[in-house]
């Protein structure tokens, strides 16, 4: 059972100069901002055990022994790993059979757990002093993924999704490149282990959260016990069916207009750095250039979702975590990037008839925008005649 | 010193004596050397190696032999020989005793011997390490031979490649002047790979080793490379591979190194597979940090690498190929 508190990210919108420091979660675990050392010590109170975060340890005694016997029946120990009570057709389509989640738990304790812990929770012995800091699974959100997500609902990523974080890395996180360290299967067996991590963490999360109650100053959790042992594989079924159905959901992108010159390129480029300043006619409301101030280079440091501190990225300094791909900035730019704040926008920048006839298209106007972003010597050129003075 | 201190010390360097021996028959022992540089660092190695092992054997034994005779027994004396009269031993080794008391001519000797030992090393290295470190030697962008430049960027864990896209390197044929431009600027059209470093055979490449967060280090064991990579510092890098160690496999769509790999993805003979582990202990997944060479039959091959990898790069449309 996880001992770290829930916390309520959704009301943590303060900005913030400076990221933890190296060796610091700095509001992962409810014992550490007791810490002097933590910068968000002078805040305890506000932060502390009251509306901010649920504390997971006030869950004692017949509850929480029930609650941690509903999950081993279902989700088995890192020996024997299964996720007991699905479909077939889910179980085949997600790889969720015994066999490969045992030999994906082996790989995992191998490669992986150092950094990402035992359950997935993104706080192995490593952990503390990698940043950003390794993905905690038991959210069930997926930062780079090409599901569709512009009609507001948040989807579990493909396993495609998976695969491409574990072999290409994420470029300028400590995520590595795996395809040299293990073999094509070993990676299949893994993804496999990751999404049973996930489903099990999201079923306990969600288990806390709807399930402790604030009252009278505390936390109590009194009578879970009786439900529990029906709950937890009703929950599970939900989300496993969650991730079955996004393995559908892909994104389809709209072909990218075909550029017949560089001027023709630099007016595309032009066009989406207009958008990134919401100086340009497109529906919705939000700019890009509101949170990543400066294209990225005074961004400010918020919470994510896992209650680290993240800020919107330096789309100048040429490193995509999600990957370099046009294709990758046009999923980001469409349906967002979960978690972390970033909006989709696959709704606000479709693709009108007059654009079409134009031959251009808002998404990849930008995309064009963000590839020369990083180049001082193409924006600046004659060709490109983009200055980002201001 | 107790007896059996010296028959365990004894013991302790006769076995590491033979794992010695034995390690180069049983494969622990340097991979062959595969680039132009690799014979004159073994050469200079096997000197080295040579001149100290002699030495090492030669005062190891002296010592065990002093130590044997002059160990002490339960009594916490002198184990043998406690007579004042001068016995076998002391009569047999008296005048190599003189001679060893109050002999500067003797000491002298034992010090000029080794000096000069050290400076015949010292001359003898120059070339070898001339050939891969000196910026002097460090090969030109001229019309005749372009080295291949790749920007190799360290970063926990693993190794970020930046080549020149397929046009760029033809401009560089061009104008080689502009090569080392390469190196200052990143360009919108550039190649980026993770962790595999591609060339052809006979072609020199050219590295910018940068990293962007703690010391590591650039060591490809095949080639006899290795350098630190510091943050703030571009330091070049170079090596000519000699041999070729990819194919094109058509079924699988892929480019493999090893003589091609088998059925599980193992490669069918481990001494065509060209690891760059980093030397230097990097963090907690420095274990995780393990790229590798490619090498190319011809330059045709390599282009056809670079331009795939352009293409997946460049790619607007989701691919259904897994690799």
């Amino acid at each position: 059972l996880r001992t770290d508190p829930i916390v309520n990210t959704l009301l943590l919108t303060e900005e913030y100069d400076n990221p933890d420091p190296p060796g610091q979660l700095p509001l992962l675990m409810i014992d550490d901002i007791d810490n002097p050392n933590n910068p968000f010590f002078p805040k305890r109170e506000q932060y502390g055990r009251s509306k901010y975060m649920r504390d997971t340890e006030s869950i004692q005694g017949k509850d929480a022994d029930a609650l941690e016997k509903a999950l081993d029946d279902l989700f088995g120990t890192p020996a024997n790993p299964k996720v007991g009570g699905l479909d077939q057709e889910v179980v085949s389509v997600l790889e969720l059979d015994p066999n490969t989640l045992r030999e994906g738990s082996r790989l995992y304790r191998l490669h992986c757990l150092h950094c990402h812990g035992l359950t997935g929770d993104g706080r192995g012995p490593t952990a503390k002093w990698v940043h950003p800091h390794p993905r905690d699974y038991r959210r069930g959100l997926f930062k780079f993924q090409s599901v569709n997500q512009t009609d507001g609902q948040i989807r579990k990523p493909r396993r495609e999704d998976i695969r491409r974080t574990l072999k290409m890395g994420l470029e300028n996180s400590s995520m590595p490149s795996f395809s040299l360290l293990t073999t094509e299967d070993d990676i299949e067996k893994l993804i496999s282990y990751v999404i049973h991590l996930s489903i099990r963490g999201e079923v306990e999360f969600q288990m806390f959260k709807e399930y402790i109650t604030f009252k009278k100053g505390e936390y109590t959790s009194a009578g879970m016990e009786e439900p529990i042992p029906g709950l937890v594989p009703q929950l599970a079924k939900t989300i496993a069916k969650n991730w079955y159905e996004s393995q559908g959901q892909a994104i389809t992108p709209d072909a990218r207009p075909e550029y017949k010159s560089d001027e023709e390129r630099a007016a595309a480029a032009k066009r989406g750095w207009l958008i990134f300043q919401g100086k340009a006619a497109v529906q919705g409301g939000a700019t890009c250039i509101s949170c990543h101030t400066d294209f990225g280079r005074r961004s400010r440091w918020k919470f994510d979702e896992w209650a680290t501190m993240v800020r919107p990225t330096d789309l100048t300094a040429g490193y995509y975590r999600g990957g370099r791909r046009p294709l990758d900035l046009y999923y980001r730019i469409h349906s967002g990037i979960n978690g972390s704040g970033m909006a989709h926008n696959g709704a606000n920048f479709k693709q009108t008839d007059e654009q079409k006839k134009r031959n251009e298209h808002p998404i990849w106007d930008l995309v064009s925008f963000l590839q020369v972003l990083p180049y001082p010597q193409m924006r600046e050129s004659k060709t490109y005649g983009i200055h980002l003075g201001n | 010193v107790r007896l059996w201190w010296t028959i365990l010390f004894a013991a302790v360097n006769l076995a590491a004596l033979g794992l010695f021996i034995v390690a180069p028959f049983v494969g622990w022992w340097l991979p062959r050397g595969e680039s132009t540089h690799a014979d004159g660092v073994d050469d200079l190695f096997y000197l080295i190696l040579w001149i100290t092992g002699f030495f090492f054997v030669l005062t190891e034994a002296l010592l065990i032999v002093f130590m044997y005779r002059y160990a002490s027994g339960d009594n916490g004396k002198r184990r043998v020989y406690t007579s004042s009269a001068p016995n076998v031993y002391q009569r047999t080794f008296k005048p190599l005793t003189d001679l060893i008391h109050d002999q500067h001519r003797l000491e002298l000797t034992w010090t000029i011997i080794p000096g000069i030992i050290l400076l015949l090393i010292a001359f003898l290295q120059v070339e070898a390490w001339a050939q891969i470190k000196y910026t002097s030697r460090q090969p030109k962008f001229t019309e005749e031979t372009e080295p291949l430049p790749i920007e190799v960027t360290a970063r926990q864990f693993e190794w970020r490649m930046r080549y020149p896209s397929p046009e760029r390197l033809a401009d560089i044929k061009k104008k080689p002047k502009d090569a080392p431009r390469f190196a200052k600027e990143r360009h919108v059209d550039d190649v980026h790979v993770v962790n595999e470093i591609h060339t052809w055979k006979g072609q020199t490449v050219l590295v910018y080793l940068r990293s962007t967060d703690v010391i590591h280090s650039f060591n490809i064991p095949h080639m006899r490379v290795k350098q630190d990579s510091l943050p703030g510092k571009v330091i070049p890098v170079w090596f000519t591979p000699l041999r070729s160690n990819t194919t094109y496999n058509e079924q699988k769509n892929r480019w493999e190194d090893g003589g091609g790999l088998n059925e599980k993805g193992e490669p069918k003979d481990s001494h065509l597979v060209w690891e760059i582990p980093c030397a230097e202990l990097c963090g907690w997944g420095h274990y995780h940090m393990i790229g590798r060479v490619y090498v190319h039959e011809t330059q045709e091959d390599f282009n056809r690498w670079l331009r795939a990898a352009q293409e997946k790069q460049n790619a607007s449309q989701p691919q259904t190929a897994r690799r």
